[in-house]
């Protein structure tokens, strides 16, 4: 029994995580129809700065997450601008190719500058953990999720209440119309792709004292997300929402419930995403998907 | 029609040439056949599926299934390096089709993301079963059946002519609006009589057969795999750099820019050493071709011919 | 009477093909003025070129006494120029309250918001209920009555209506436009277009009827209604029989 409630807190806990991880690209993908592959990059970025200022300085991540965030979302704003107007004009093809050559080129820049070794955050809490009732409640987990549930509510209520909010989400469902009301679509593109960027940058501060930082661990999260995007249905914050839980859940239940499940458990997501292609494309919460484009 | 043209004996004269050209000069030089080779063929494989509309980010799953099937099939069944080179284009084809029939109808991101899982997924599948592929620690080819480099680097050499020759064709065939058609728009393609299911089926079975090819050739020369090797994502780079570079959708764009890929691959190995600086490179070029350049070197070269050519036209019209 | 839009010489067109050939368009302080025409005609392009969703290739638009071509689409609004764009192209995910509260975007609106939302409640009472409904789920008709009254959100000196009787059961077309009629009764312009005449000219003072891009009739209400021409301009350009009106460029389309 006690078992089942570990099972439960720890797909809990991973789903606020993926949320987290996900709901920044949904809005991203939403608002500018571009498909960022640098998005598991940002994350990268995001976890090294971490280490980069724990270790240089002793900042404890979590104090580090909002000036981090910021300065990612300032540089995915940037890395915007300078494709922006020909990269909206481009065809499918050519912005997959080049967002996927801009992930490249952050990748190996990190190498460069980085080294591909393997680094670490250790802070008090990233072992540490309670039992109560035969569960054990691991801090550094329980750290996490709690800020990326304030993170990813902070992002809803802003979206929903707030002027700039809700002419995001004008720009999403429709651009022309928003033009027509005085809003800044190319503006709100900037935003929308640096707030992106900003939770990305989050999401990697957030994994830092938990994962092992390399340059190129942004690449599964990557996959992930797409496979939560799709799930959640293209465009869909709350999709993303949904569908991080359902991919946390069923990853875990791998992870407990099958023999030899930890390894496998990294493949329910192409699994997933495989079956969701077959069966329902749009996903949950997703539009009807045009099917010959 | 007649297959005595011009074009058609140049390319066999070109081929008899090259394919022994590794017996006769040195290592280096092999090395390099092998390696441009190698690309070309899973450059034009990419450019095929490209050409309708597929664009695969996860091309190492092809490549990757080849280079399985060689060494388990060799190992296991002892098939000789040619042999073993039947399986691997065959699991190409299987899967292929297989990804085809599985997408449906669905394109642009929906197939990408299919290709980027589907290669992410067979590695996953690699590592967990190491009783058949020997999981995480890899697998080594039975050393009694290696052959020598120059036999493998010649045999890359002729398979990339035939890759190049199956792509020349389909070009030239009653394909090439078919291809063009469902890069813009599936519907219209019916038009030509082509049943996009079955055509899609097509491309993917002949582009996946091809890039298997490729790996299937390529573990005899390193004589080793595992999971990270064989769906290595830098090959699913490489499988896009060369026609972006080269020049996307054209013929000979993926044969110019493996050519280019590879030369900038050496230099900078000679220059910088360091590993991450030739994918830096190619990522950066990824970027520029396609804001600035997206014909490629091809594309731009067509543009310049046409100027001058545009030029020459006009002189003869102020003659007269 | 001073002159609130100008368009003149204006020429504009999608890629290749021409919509406006030299259109010349005055609507002065105060007016309702309509824009009659079959399909095809140009008038919705009019519209794009005014909010800026277009660029002309030729032709000058002047707006109270401005440049507008020099003014980005986005901008226009808080110039004064709001549109009701055919179609509605409502906010689907959006509540009702929120479709309006975007209407009043712009700086210039956004401090009278409260105010606004009064009077476009006002005017469209049915629109209270819905508020809180999403957008996406109103009837046609409400649809048309949120398009406008976003519209009107913006405080507009130049109201602008595309096609707002598109799609709608007389009854509430009826009821669209005696909401119409009330915002003429007020001081803000009105440039309606239409392909319901009997519609358009029940609220407006000035019509022109425009074929292939150009300007076919201009003429004070009461008598548009009774030209000959224009009635045979209107049906006969949407079919062959329209022989006598054909313009050169016809043999293109």
């Amino acid at each position: 029994m006690s078992l089942f409630f570990q099972f439960i807190l720890d797909a809990t806990m991973l789903g606020g995580l993926y949320a987290l991880m996900t709901v920044g690209l949904a809005l991203g993908l939403g608002v500018t129809r571009i498909i960022n592959f640098a998005h598991g990059d940002f994350i990268m970025l995001g976890a090294y700065a971490a280490f980069f200022s724990f270790a240089a300085i002793g900042i404890d991540p979590l104090f580090a997450l909002p000036f981090v965030a910021v300065v990612i979302a300032g540089f995915g704003a940037g890395v915007f601008k300078m494709i922006a107007k020909r990269a909206m004009a481009a065809p499918r093809i050519n912005q997959i190719l080049l967002m996927f050559g801009i992930s490249l080129v952050i990748q190996n820049l990190a190498v460069i500058l980085f080294t591909g070794d393997a680094r670490s955050v250790s802070t008090p809490y990233s072992l540490s953990a309670s039992e109560f009732a035969d569960v054990w409640f691991p801090h550094g987990r329980i750290i996490v999720f709690l800020v990326a549930v304030m993170i990813v509510v902070g992002l809803v209520l802003w979206l929903k209440h707030s002027e700039l909010g809700k002419a995001t989400m004008a720009v999403a469902q429709n651009e022309k119309a928003a033009t027509l009301m005085g809003i800044n679509v190319s503006s709100v593109y900037l935003i929308a792709f640096g707030i992106n960027a900003g939770l990305a940058g989050a999401t990697g501060v957030a994994i830092s004292f938990l994962l092992t930082i390399t340059p190129f661990m942004g690449f599964h999260m990557l996959v992930k997300a797409f496979a939560i995007v799709i799930l959640g249905g293209l465009g869909s914050i709350w999709g993303a929402c949904i569908g991080a839980f359902v991919l946390a859940f069923a990853e875990t239940a791998v992870a407990y419930y099958v023999p030899n499940g930890i390894g496998w458990a990294e493949g329910v997501a192409f699994a997933v995403l495989l079956a969701v292609l077959i069966i329902r494309p749009r996903g949950i919460l997703g539009q009807e998907v045009e099917e010959a484009h | 029609m007649s297959w005595i043209t011009m074009k058609n004996v140049a390319f066999l004269a070109l081929a008899i040439i090259l394919v022994p050209l590794p017996f006769y000069s040195s290592p280096v030089v092999t090395d390099w056949c092998l390696r441009i080779s190698s690309l070309m063929i899973l450059s034009i494989s990419w450019n095929l599926a490209a050409n309708a509309g597929l664009v695969s980010l996860g091309h190492s799953a092809f490549w990757g299934l080849g280079t399985y099937a060689a060494i388990l099939t060799a190992n296991m069944l002892g098939l000789s390096f040619l042999e073993s080179i039947l399986p691997s284009i065959i699991i190409g084809m299987l899967v292929g089709s297989i990804l085809a029939i599985i997408t449906g109808r669905l394109r642009g991101f929906f197939f990408a993301i299919s290709t980027l899982a589907m290669s992410e997924g067979l590695r996953v599948i690699a590592v967990m079963t190491p009783d058949v592929t020997g999981g995480g620690e890899g697998l080594y080819i039975n050393q009694a059946l290696r052959p020598d480099s120059e036999t493998i680097a010649s045999t890359a050499i002729f398979a990339a002519f035939v890759v190049f020759a199956i792509s020349w064709g389909l070009f030239r065939s009653r394909y090439h609006y078919a291809f063009r058609a469902m890069r813009n728009n599936e519907q219209a393609s019916q038009m030509f009589g082509i049943n996009p299911r079955a055509f899609r089926i097509g491309v993917l079975a002949i582009s996946g057969g091809m890039a298997s090819l490729g790996g299937g050739i390529n573990v005899w020369f390193g004589g080793f795999v595992d999971p990270n090797i064989a769906y290595d994502l830098h090959i699913t780079i490489l499988a896009q750099v060369a026609p972006i570079l080269g020049g996307i959708y054209t013929l000979i764009g993926p044969v110019i820019g493996s050519i280019v890929a590879i030369g900038i691959s050496e230099a900078t190995r000679i220059w910088f050493g360091a590993s991450g600086f030739s994918l830096f490179i190619y990522g950066f070029i990824l970027c520029v071709f396609i804001l600035y350049l997206p014909s490629g070197i091809w594309g731009g070269f067509i543009r310049l011919w046409r100027k001058h050519v545009l030029k020459s036209d006009n002189l003869a019209e102020v003659r007269k | 009477m001073s002159a609130l839009l100008e368009l003149k010489n204006l020429h504009a067109g999608y890629g290749d093909s021409v919509v406006l050939n030299g259109l010349n368009i005055t609507v002065n302080l105060g007016e309702v003025v309509a824009i009659l025409g079959a399909n095809g005609a140009g008038k919705t392009t009019t519209m794009r070129v005014i909010t800026g969703l277009l660029n002309p290739t030729a032709g000058d638009v002047m707006f109270d006494g401005i440049d507008l071509l020099k003014i980005p689409a986005h901008l226009r609004v808080e110039a004064g120029i709001c549109l009701s764009p055919e179609g509605r192209q409502v906010f689907p995910n959006l509540s009702v309250e929120d479709n309006l509260i975007l209407g009043s975007y712009c700086p210039r609106s956004r401090s009278r918001r409260k105010e606004t939302l009064a009077e476009v409640f006002d005017l469209f009472p049915r629109l209270i209920d819905r508020r809180k409904q999403s957008a996406g789920l109103l009837s046609g008709g409400e649809q048309q009555m949120l398009a406008i009254g976003r519209a009107m959100m913006g405080r507009p000196k130049l109201l602008l209506l595309d096609e707002p009787s598109l799609g709608l059961a007389p009854r509430l077309v009826h009821v669209v436009f005696d909401a119409i009629a009330q915002i003429a009764s007020s001081d803000i312009s009105i440039l309606i277009v239409e392909q319901n005449t009997q519609a358009a000219l029940s609220v407006a003072e000035r019509g022109y009827v425009i074929v292939h891009g150009e300007v076919f009739e201009e003429a004070p209400v009461s008598e548009l209604m009774n030209l000959d021409s224009v009635k045979k301009a209107f049906i006969g350009s949407a079919t062959t029989k329209g022989q006598t009106f054909a313009k050169r460029g016809d043999l293109d389309a």
